[in-house]
């Protein structure tokens, strides 16, 4: 008897081999390196290993490949969200390497790469099995990563995300196995059959499978931990877990939503996720204002851009989805551009976190004012940013679905946020009230990062990652 | 839809005509510490350069080439029916020639009004940034560019009228601009999404093509919400009061935005939506109205202040009155060309009228000013040049432009706005020579340290005399000059072969009153304004007690017009109070422990959202657990209850 | 005998929300990851007896991977909280609150 695990196999996993391959090369790696190098040895693999990973990603856009039986797919859709968990980990890597304390690197490093591997299994994971597998690794991995610098925050960020996010994926494990009981398999594809409308275990289980799908997209009720998580793990770990985990979890949540459920239900089924996501954009907005935290802000901002992702899935159009991955890359480059430019600010990170670093911004470095005025711009959705353009496609999106209500509540939001990202962008053209700090001198690559992402939103909108173009490229 | 005004050939001449200046604000602007002085220079020669690539670019843009005006070039498409592009034709050809070229003289002249100024190379940034702005709005080719451009001249001005930030008033009145020009972009927003509802597309030649289907009611509401948005941007009443105010910025950018470029975006707009004006005449009616009453009304004004900025500024409202009313009624060449000739002689008005201010050490006020002609020839030959024509002397640049306008008035069938734009004419004149001769005439007024520290102050600043003088000189030949040269001969003047091809020729019935008879109207009245200004301020009798007669000039001035026509009071009643108003009386019915009482914006309620949100955070993970179980336990209800319902 | 697959489910899930009730009112951390292991037991419980109906063994294959993970997450779980006892003399979770807001 022989085991069928074909080629096709094998290219669907070498992206995520490539990334724990590098993640083991750098402890190895780690016990033979002294001195002052370990720390650009450790996050030159790291990139080299996201790097390599994200080439075989692109490589496979547009084909289809599956492993364990169907239990992982990738091309189509995953490819995105996986190339988009891999920028999550260049990017915070940088950051790490621009402002990280000089120990435990190889441990860090090591546990973001296999973070970047739960994400990956979970953007293409078609299975309960291989969704939980890849949580879990993402979550253990990100629980460490919390408590990796030495801080009473740092700890304190580390144990509420365990104890809160534990929980959340206990209620998912137990409404996996009430959907295993409605259908006898593990596999998303059974879970097509138009029989399953009327059991009562196939409701149940899927609702409380979306409780744990809610919480690690922060949505309200669900969203307690992300604030207190955020401002406590250190900032690149911050940067990583704001886009990659968002990313992860939408791709199940698109897999569920598009190749899973049985014909008629899903209206009933989701509408509970409209209405937190709505929720999510009023609340998360509201929270925003009177912070002092760039960490804090962010947090709450992401509550509310998971609401206005899911506001373009409302309704599963497949144009929803291409909008959803459209607005998500956008909101990669500009949530990973806003933690740089506080990476730039300060050496620690914690500084460069402060809202009063900000201040009279513009009259110091002008150049890295523009910068975060753009992210900020961006994150409220004006123009002219990727940020804006991406706001019109999910209101459009919602619309023709018939989610009125949803596009209403996100220009209510929105209305909302431009207090708080209108003020940050303010207090950075006054005059400064405090005198500046010594501008340390920072790392040139995340200056890149900061260069490269303000670009990059900026270009989204016009050339040549406009919709008609990229669209495409993601059927 | 194909394009209709649009050429599909390419000119890439004209990206870089856009883009000089914006690279010069990022140079500027990043660079500024490194660069001090030289940033003037730089800022300077990216406007020359873009002035040159404008005249190199003359054939190109008022030839026809494949079938349509114009030189185009595409930039992207973006959503259906949104393609960005830039387009030169006659008309956005004109606006770029004042723009590069005028604003190329102011920003040569500011290297010597800022020297010394510790945000010199900000300064430079913030100028070259606006003419971008300035450019983009004149050089798109739809309407969605041009309302990005709208915003960006919006928000160059808020900065550079703001740019002392020491001064509270300067960031006030820089507030005050930018509200009520928020007003406008709303409202253009709003025009656009009509338009776009109804044409499908966002290019000037397909909304222009597809006029016919509009119904006239629905063409009226976008006129009217256009006509909201140019009046924003070019003062006219009731949304002219941000202008005086914004004479708080630096003397440079009150010549170069309130005077010469931005003001006249209203002009621009209508002129450029011809076609949809054309087909409106309750529109034309409107647009008129509002440009004679804003003409007379700023003239009326700019007869009782004492600032000689404000003077200016309202000076600069009522002649955009008169471009507003001749654009308005459909004479479009002759509020054209009274936006060309303003351009000139306005902005040479301004930089004179800086030339005294900053000799002065910042004086502004006229009482203290007095017998500068012979301290300061060269300004007085500058401001009487610019005076004469601003006057329409006629053979002075203004004279041409200024009669085509009131011409236009009567032509199109309007006797009362041509009534009001003649009696105008005459205000003109009063106050223009008013200013003219308790600043330069008599015996000086100030106070002698002053005086003294002024000329210490001058020999203070490093820059050379000629850096401010030359471009002052340089623009009186325009001021002087440009009119006759280019619009003598009526039908068969340059400035009519010129825009020919641009705006259809309509014949009128001729009107009863000739244009010969007209203009000698016109020079009777501007006459008279003169003989009144001279009997009250330039005898011999006015002169020997000067101060005391300005002084009760100043306590008779009735308290109707020393109050604007309560214009300001009327913005603060609608406005401000209301919003007051509203903040207090939550205030008082919400919860009057919970709001403090100096809030009284709409913040109110979003703050307390805010706090309530906050107040989940209490950062006890069993808080947090709480919630989340909250929540988990009305998933499980819901599902529940529909598992329930389906078996 | 055969035991009706009610009782596991109405057994499972007495088991979920008396790990539920834990983690909302119990204060020290340990006792709180335990009840969590109660929830993940639960559905493990749930699993097999799912397995066992439907003669699939997928659901006995996801118990030992749940078995497996829960491990993990005991190890790391132990590991933060000792970080934490190691700061802090008595480690009340009520206690530990620097970051709201």
């Amino acid at each position: 008897m022989t085991i069928p695990f074909t080629s096709a196999d094998w290219n669907a996993l070498v992206p995520i081999a490539i990334v724990a391959v590098a993640a083991l090369l750098v402890l190895v790696v780690d016990l033979f390196v002294r001195g002052y190098a370990p720390r650009y040895v450790s996050i030159g693999i790291g990139l080299i290993g996201g790097i390599a990973a994200g080439v075989v990603v692109a490589g496979q856009f547009g084909h289809n490949y599956n492993a364990f039986f169907g239990g992982f797919m990738t091309g189509g859709f995953t490819s995105v969200f996986e190339e988009i968990v891999l920028l999550a980990l260049l990017g915070s890597l940088i950051l790490y390497g621009a402002i990280g304390t000089p120990d435990r690197v190889a441990g860090t490093t090591a546990l973001m790469l296999w973070s970047t591997c739960g994400a990956m299994l979970m953007a293409g994971a078609a299975n309960l099995m291989t969704i939980f597998l890849g949580l879990e690794l993402l979550s253990l991995s990100l629980y460490c990563l919390c408590g990796m610098v030495d801080r009473k925050t740092a700890r304190e960020a580390a144990l509420k995300y365990l104890i809160l996010s534990s929980t959340a994926t206990g209620f998912m494990l137990y409404g996996m196995a009430l959907l295993f009981g409605a259908t006898g398999s593990v596999m998303l594809a059974d879970f097509v059959n138009p029989a399953l409308a009327s059991s009562a275990l196939f409701w149940m289980g899927g609702g409380m499978f979306l409780i744990g799908l809610a919480f690690k997209l922060s949505l309200v009720p669900f969203h307690t931990w992300a604030p207190d998580v955020y401002e406590g793990a250190p900032l690149p770990v911050t940067a990583f877990m704001s886009v990659a985990t968002k990313a992860a979890t939408l791709a199940v949540f698109a897999r569920f939503l598009y190749a899973a459920l049985p014909s008629g239900a899903a209206e009933k089924l989701l509408l509970p996720m409209w209405i937190v996501a709505g929720i999510s954009m009023i609340v998360g907005n509201a929270g925003m204002l009177a912070q002092h935290d760039l960490k804090r802000l962010l947090a709450y901002s992401g509550i509310a851009q998971a609401g206005y992702i899911l506001t373009a899935m409302a309704g599963g159009s497949a144009l929803g989805l291409r909008y959803a991955m459209f607005y998500l890359t956008a909101y990669t480059f500009m949530n990973l551009g806003a933690f740089a430019v506080a990476a730039v600010i300060s050496n620690d990170g914690e500084q460069g976190s402060r809202l009063t670093s900000y201040e009279g911004l513009a009259h110091r470095r002008p150049l890295l004012a523009t910068a975060m005025t753009i992210f900020l711009l961006a994150l409220a959705g004006l123009p002219p940013t990727a940020g804006f353009l991406g706001k019109i496609l999910i209101l459009s999106s919602s619309v023709s679905a018939g989610y009125d209500w949803m596009a209403a509540l996100l220009i209510a939001g929105t209305a909302i946020s431009l207090y708080a990202y209108g003020k940050t962008i303010f207090a950075m053209y006054a005059r400064p009230r405090h005198e500046p700090h010594d501008p340390k001198p920072c790392a040139p690559l995340a200056w890149a990062s900061v260069v490269i992402c303000a670009v990059a939103v900026i270009a989204m909108t016009f050339y040549p990652l406009t919709p008609s173009n990229i669209l495409p490229l993601v059927k | 839809m194909h394009h209709v005004m649009g050429v599909d050939g390419s000119y890439p001449l004209l990206v870089a005509l856009w883009l000089l200046p914006l690279v010069g604000a990022i140079v500027c602007w990043a660079f500024g510490p490194q660069l001090k002085t030289l940033s003037g220079w730089l800022a300077s020669a990216m406007l020359g350069g873009s002035f040159v690539l404008a005249v190199l670019s003359w054939s190109a843009g008022t030839q026809n080439s494949g079938g349509a005006l114009g030189a185009h070039q595409a930039l992207l498409s973006w959503l259906p029916g949104i393609d960005f592009g830039l387009l030169l034709d006659p008309l956005s050809l004109l606006w770029t020639f004042i723009i590069t070229g005028v604003g190329f003289l102011i920003h040569f002249y500011s290297m010597g009004y800022m020297d010394g100024d510790r945000a010199y190379a900000r300064f430079f940034a913030y100028m070259n940034f606006f003419v971008f702005a300035m450019l983009t709005l004149v050089l798109s080719d739809n309407f969605v560019g041009l309302l990005v451009g709208w915003g960006l001249v919006g928000l160059a001005s808020y900065f550079l009228i703001g740019f002392w930030f020491e001064r509270p008033t300067a960031v006030a009145a820089a507030r005050k601009a930018f509200v009520i020009n928020v007003v406008g972009d709303v409202a253009i927003m709003f025009a656009i999404f009509a338009i776009f509802l109804n044409v499908r597309s966002m290019a000037f030649g397909d909304v222009f093509a597809a006029v016919g289907s509009l119904g006239s009611p629905l063409l009226l509401t976008i006129c009217v919400a256009l006509f909201i948005g140019a009046a924003a941007k070019s003062a006219q009443i009731p949304l002219h009061t941000w202008l005086p105010d914004a004479m708080e910025g630096p003397t440079p950018v009150s010549a170069l935005i309130h005077a010469a470029t931005m003001v006249t975006a209203g002009v621009y707009l209508i002129a450029r939506c011809a076609p949809l004006w054309s087909a409106s005449h309750d529109a034309q009616m409107l647009a008129g109205t509002i440009g004679a009453v804003t003409a007379i009304a700023g003239a009326i004004l700019g007869c009782v202040q004492w600032d000689i900025k404000r003077i200016l500024a309202y000076s600069t409202m009522s002649q955009i009155g008169y471009m507003i009313l001749g654009v308005g009624v459909g004479a479009y060449q002759g509020g054209i060309a009274h936006f060309f000739t303003h351009a000139f002689f306005k902005a040479q008005l301004f930089l004179a009228a800086g030339l005294i201010i900053h000799a002065l050490g910042n004086e502004q006020d006229v009482r203290r000013m007095g017998g500068l002609r012979t301290k300061m020839p060269f300004a007085f030959w500058a401001i009487l040049t610019g005076v004469l024509s601003i006057c329409g002397i006629p053979g002075f640049s203004g004279f041409f432009s200024k009669d085509q306008v009131i011409y236009g008035a009567l032509a199109h069938g309007h006797p009362w706005i041509y009534a009001t734009s003649i009696a105008t004419a005459g205000l003109t004149a009063y106050y223009m020579f008013r200013l003219l001769f308790i600043t330069f005439l008599g015996e000086y007024r100030g106070n002698a340290e002053s005086h003294a520290g002024a000329s210490d102050a001058h020999h203070a600043h490093h820059a050379p005399a000629w850096i401010m003088n030359l471009p002052v000189g340089v623009l009186v030949l325009p001021t002087v000059a440009i009119g006759a040269a280019l619009m003598w001969g009526g039908e068969n003047s340059p400035w009519a072969r010129y825009f020919a091809p641009q705006f259809a020729a309509v014949t009128l019935p001729a009107p009863p009153i000739s244009e010969l008879v007209t203009s000698a109207i016109v020079f009777m009245v501007v006459l008279a304004g003169f003989a009144v200004a001279w009997s009250r301020y330039a005898t011999k009798a006015a002169q020997a007690n000067a101060v005391e007669r300005l002084r009760t000039e100043a306590e008779r001035i009735p308290a109707v017009l020393t109050n604007l026509f309560y214009f300001d009071a009327f913005i603060d009643l609608v406005f401000v109070r209301t919003a007051q108003l509203t903040g207090t009386l939550i205030a008082r019915i919400l919860d009057p422990h919970l709001i403090d009482g100096a809030v009284r914006e709409v913040v109110v309620v979003t703050r307390t959202a805010g706090a309530f949100v906050r107040s989940l955070e209490t950062g006890l993970v069993r808080a947090y657990a709480l919630v989340l179980a909250f929540g988990a336990a009305c998933f499980i209800i819901y599902y529940a209850l529909v598992a329930g319902g389906v078996h | 005998m055969p035991v009706a697959i009610g009782n596991y489910i109405a057994l499972s899930s007495v088991m979920f929300f008396i790990g539920v009730a834990g983690v909302l009112l119990r204060r020290n951390p340990l006792v709180m990851l335990m009840s969590i292991e109660l929830m993940f037991n639960a559905a493990n419980l749930l699993f097999m007896a799912f397995a066992r109906a439907w003669l699939a063994n997928a659901g006995q294959v996801f118990a030992f991977l749940v078995i497996t993970v829960a491990a993990a997450e005991a190890a790391i779980g132990l590991a933060i909280v000792v970080t934490t006892f190691r700061s802090e003399k008595n480690v009340d979770v009520d206690e530990i609150r620097l970051l709201r807001g």
